[in-house]
């Protein structure tokens, strides 16, 4: 074919050009350490180096996430543990209290006592947390949880907070709960037993029998409703709420009596008309139960019958406390649940944001020494290009002339 | 004596000879210049006896080597490369827009939902709250500032295609002219040359065919017999100014459009890329901005904000009286004067593409509905009885109003006339319409809007949360929902004495309503066993500055499937958009790399037939140099001869 000496130019100049780019190319590999640029570098690695940055993007946001939660479920469990002290050291108070050889300077010191503790049991529900939000008291956490008003000579306490407790997001599928909110923690505790609660309704005569706290032996037997034990004439009557006779016998100090599922201990001198109502257990706040502990301990003791209305409390308040105590421990096993799963969840997280970095590595990354290698190679094709030209362009027959 | 005219004749042809061969290395880097080569035949010859003795040389003719189907190959395929690297040029521009460290789109919608899932860590928190409110403002401007690019990319595109058509009709004139010449001089080497060269120039523009005419003229035309050359005469191509760019250029021909005339050529290469990459990235970046704007207004509104409301727009409503009536473009040559809106239903079902509404017959109300991704075309009425009123078109077979999640509505029916046409653009642009609404970071509805409380009477170990918002209507109710004291499962709300049963442990409120026909505004879930008795007191959910369910709700849009019939979500789409216009970016790469090799391949073809080889005018120089000095050796002969003649008369 012939050749046309424009051609000739053209043609290596063409050459030289087309290896120039690819020249160019892999040394803008090098200096950025990039595989993929842009889009049309490797359009299904782009499309998935997307998805990657998104999964790393979101697995950051989850471990902050994490972090977060976890301080405040720190916070949390430190409150909770001092709780279950204060409530430990509430029920040894209350032991003490049960000692009716105690003067009335002994028992009201305990009141001072308990007080103290009552007062740090309201403080600490109304914790607030690093942002100055009140941690117990669910979404309404610009407003203190706990508030006490004056009632005659005691005191009562309200829950200004609402019951939903706040979610975040740890994983795609997974959110944990952030806080508690108080009701569950320090306002829904089972009065009583737990099934049901005692109280002295009437004593005119001044006797001095004293209830137990009672128990249900036999939960399937058990009936719950409101029934009230009257005591007259050296007999036990037991009266339910349609006023039906459930239980009559004749009174004998410090023996049990039992109906409908019920076991309760009376014992103590019997006067008429001391009646005792047992209801259905209704929920009692934690500092409800410490004021009633604490007003117990101011009860004058110097009668029979004070004495047999304090036993009674006495027994109702230390089963409270136990209830309390119960709730307290397994908030905290729960918040400990939590930061187990915490801790789960953010290795896992981990390594998922560990591989899709690796991935997201492999897929934009160039490898250095394949690029580099290809770069020499490139080099020095351009330059036997050059080379070439410049021996071809030599050559015509006019140098001979 | 007629050897001295032989030798004359011989020194005449070779000096022509050696000015064509001069010529031709004078030209050798001429453009377009094709090589001239001298042909000499023997002169006539003279009867000597019964035999013939010749009388020299003569030029015959000085041939210029063209070869009309090399040109052919040069110029198809000049036009085949120039369409593929404009194509590239422009689409490695939006290539690179959209790179990872590009526009950023993909980090602004990763750093908006970072900062919403921050938020709900402290959903009373002020400055995690401007930090969200910031981001969705960055991340509004982000799509406000891609559809600009896209814009200003139509512009260049437009600009190009204008300058494009110029010099078309620049060299089409100078042809014209170039054939005026012809016919007066047919075989005039430089002007044929003039005239391949302008040819050659006009092929990287258009898909032409030249045919040539006896008289020396070419006719020339592109597409499928567009004539711009017609002997003397030609015709001027112009960029229609009245139409908006936003759809495309269009390209006239005299008062004929032929935007889809073009087979190959620069002109076809950035109509294609105003077709499929600025068009598609210009739809896609709309759905999403319609998609993300609608799932948060809709989570917004169902929300309670840190002033106790019912939360506001977070974003442009794009189903706006404004915004419905912006989609419909009503054709300049409409006889009728309706008014078209178009509202966006369903967000997953909407394609990628713009669509044509045509009038068929007014009086008996058929439309016609032309998706134009893909040309289909669904015929369409409207069933009513009143005459002139605002009305919904809807597909004819089966009624069904919602066309790919739109739905359309005329002002009024009688309006529109025969062959009337709206061009319907559901998310082309919308995203530079994107705009946060809300200005205050306490706007941001993070909260649920019901409250839930336990009496504290309840004995039962029962409790409620909410399960779904469907809407605000009834949130700002209080309901009172009582367990029926015999049966747990059965329950009254408030004092209506009507009793309900459980359905899937849900309770619909407000009582009696459904979830499935509007009427249900939420619904409250059950979990643990309420005791007969217990009671549960639902109310608007005031002073909640600690909730973030529904700010949860929110950060799960980033991955709630919302495209493409429930599929894709954001990310996922714009991953789409990503690999969309890199494949079709690399793949006009690919096509301009083989198209150049076509390319060179027929220029290597056509400068074999027609270019300058400096050797061998070199080698033809020597020849005819020393047949020059050959033939001046005769002449010295011839004298020498007439000397001896001379000396013997003496």
């Amino acid at each position: 074919m012939r050749i046309s000496t424009n051609q000739i130019y053209e043609r290596n100049l063409a050459n030289m050009m087309a290896q120039n780019e690819k020249v160019m190319k892999l040394n803008n590999q090098l200096a950025t350490g990039m595989r993929v640029n842009t889009p049309s570098d490797d359009p299904v690695a782009s499309s998935q180096i997307e998805l990657m940055n998104q999964r790393i993007n979101l697995a950051d946001l989850y471990q902050k996430n994490n972090k977060e939660i976890e301080s405040n479920l720190n916070l949390e469990e430190g409150i909770l543990g001092a709780l279950v002290e204060r409530i430990q050291s509430l029920q040894s108070l209350q032991i003490r209290a049960g000692n009716m050889s105690l003067n009335q300077e002994d028992r009201k010191a305990l009141a001072t006592e308990a007080q103290n503790i009552l007062d740090q049991l309201v403080a600490e529900a109304n914790t607030t947390g690093l942002t100055g939000e009140y941690i117990f008291a669910g979404s309404k956490a610009n407003t203190a949880p706990i508030s006490r008003v004056p009632n005659a000579d005691s005191f009562t306490y309200t829950y200004n907070g609402d019951n939903k407790p706040r979610y975040q997001a740890i994983s795609d599928s997974l959110q944990v709960a952030v806080s508690d909110p108080g009701d569950d923690l320090f306002m829904n505790i089972a009065a009583g037993n737990g099934s049901f609660s005692v109280k002295q309704t009437a004593n005119p005569n001044n006797g001095s029998v004293a209830a137990s706290g009672g128990e249900v032996p036999d939960p399937s037997q058990y009936i719950p409703g409101n029934y009230t034990i009257a005591i007259s004439g050296n007999a036990v009557t037991v009266t339910d709420g349609g006023n039906n006779t459930v239980y009559n016998a004749p009174y004998e100090s410090g023996r049990s009596i039992s109906f409908n599922g019920i076991s309760i201990n009376l014992s103590g001198n019997a006067e008429d008309g001391q009646t005792f109502s047992i209801s259905s257990a209704k929920k009692e706040s934690i500092f409800s139960t410490v004021q009633r502990m604490v007003d117990n301990l101011k009860v004058d003791m110097s009668t029979g019958a004070g004495k047999a209305l304090i036993q009674t409390e006495n027994d109702q308040i230390l089963q409270q406390l136990d209830s309390a105590l119960i709730n307290f421990t397994t908030h905290r096993s729960d918040v400990g649940a939590r930061l187990n799963q915490l801790e789960t969840t953010r290795i896992t997280t981990d390594n998922l944001s560990f591989i899709s970095k690796e991935a997201l590595k492999q897929l934009q990354e160039a490898d250095p020494i394949s690029v580099a290698t290809q770069y020499n190679f490139q080099l020095v094709s351009l330059q036997a290009a050059q080379q070439s030209f410049i021996k071809i362009q030599n050559l015509s027959i006019f140098n001979y002339i | 004596m007629s050897i001295i005219n032989t030798a004359y004749s011989g020194l005449n042809a070779f000096q022509t000879a050696l000015s064509v061969i001069g010529n031709n290395i004078t030209n050798s880097t001429t453009k377009g210049y094709s090589r001239q080569t001298i042909q000499l035949i023997p002169s006539i010859t003279q009867k000597v006896g019964t035999s013939s003795v010749g009388t020299g040389v003569l030029v015959n003719s000085v041939l210029r080597n063209t070869d009309e189907f090399a040109n052919l190959q040069v110029r198809n395929t000049n036009s085949l490369k120039s369409q593929y690297d404009s194509y590239f040029q422009q689409a490695s521009q939006i290539d690179k827009l959209l790179s990872q460290d590009g526009v950023g789109l993909s980090a602004a919608m990763q750093n908006f939902f970072s900062a919403f899932g921050q938020m709900n860590s402290n959903p009373s928190d002020s400055s995690a709250r401007t930090v969200a409110l910031k981001q969705s403002q960055l991340l509004a401007s982000q799509f406000n500032y891609l559809q600009t690019r896209v814009e200003q990319h139509q512009e260049d595109s437009t600009t190009r295609i204008k300058q494009s058509v110029q010099q078309i009709n620049s060299i089409t004139t100078n042809i014209a002219n170039l054939n005026k010449q012809l016919i007066a001089a047919p075989s005039a080497p430089e002007l044929l040359d003039q005239r391949s060269v302008l040819l050659d120039e006009l092929s990287q523009f258009a898909d032409l065919n030249v045919v040539y005419q006896g008289n020396g003229t070419v006719n020339v035309s592109f597409g499928n017999g567009q004539n711009l050359i017609a002997g003397t005469e030609k015709r001027d191509l112009s960029v229609s100014a009245s139409k908006s760019t936003n759809f495309g250029t269009e390209i006239k021909l005299g008062n004929q459009v032929v935007t889809n005339n073009f087979n190959s050529g620069s002109l076809k290469g950035l109509l294609d890329f105003e077709n499929s990459i600025l068009s598609k990235t210009s739809q896609m970046i709309g759905q999403m901005a319609i998609g993300l704007a609608q799932a948060f207004n809709k989570q917004q509104t169902l929300g309670l904000d840190l002033n106790d409301q019912i939360g506001k727009n977070f974003f442009t409503d794009y189903n706006s009286d404004g915004l419905q009536k912006s989609r419909a473009l009503a054709s300049p040559h409409n006889s009728g004067n309706a008014v078209l809106r178009v509202n966006i239903d369903n967000v997953s079902q909407l394609e990628i593409s713009d669509y044509e509404l045509s009038v068929v017959d007014a009086a008996t109300h058929k439309y016609n509905l032309v998706r134009k991704s893909d040309g289909s075309t669904t015929p369409l009425t409207w069933n009513s009885s009143t005459s002139s009123s605002p009305a919904t078109l809807s597909v004819q077979a089966t009624g069904d109003s919602s066309i790919d999640g739109l739905s359309i509505t005329v002002d009024d029916i009688t309006h529109l006339g025969n062959l009337d046409q709206y061009t319907i653009a559901p998310t082309r642009g919308a995203a530079s319409k994107l705009n946060l609404l809300i200005t205050d970071f306490r706007d941001i509805a993070l909260a649920s809007p019901v409250r839930i409380s336990a009496a504290s009477a309840n004995t039962g170990n029962g409790a409620l949360s909410l399960g779904t918002v469907y809407n605000s209507s009834a949130v700002n109710n209080n309901y009172t929902v009582t367990f029926d004291p015999s049966d747990s499962t059965k329950y009254t709300v408030s004092s209506d004495p009507t009793v309900y049963t459980l359905t899937d442990n849900t309770i619909v409120l407000p009582p009696g309503s459904n979830p499935d026909d509007g009427s249900a505004s939420y619904s409250v879930v059950i979990s643990g066993v309420p005791n007969g008795g217990d009671v549960f007191n639902l109310s608007y959910n005031t002073g909640a500055v600690g909730d973030n369910s529904n700010g949860l709700l929110m950060a799960a849009i980033q991955q709630k499937q919302l495209f493409s019939n429930g599929t894709e979500n954001l990310t996922a789409r714009y991953s789409d958009l990503l690999s969309g216009v890199g494949a079709d970016t690399n793949d006009s790469k690919l096509r301009s790399d083989s198209a150049d090799v076509i390319y060179s391949q027929a220029i290597d073809f056509q400068s074999s037939k027609s270019g300058v080889n400096l050797d061998e005018e070199a080698a033809n120089l020597l020849k005819f140099q020393q047949a020059y000095q050959a033939a001046g050796k005769l002449m010295q002969v011839v004298n020498q001869m007439m000397n001896v003649v001379f000396d013997m008369v003496a």
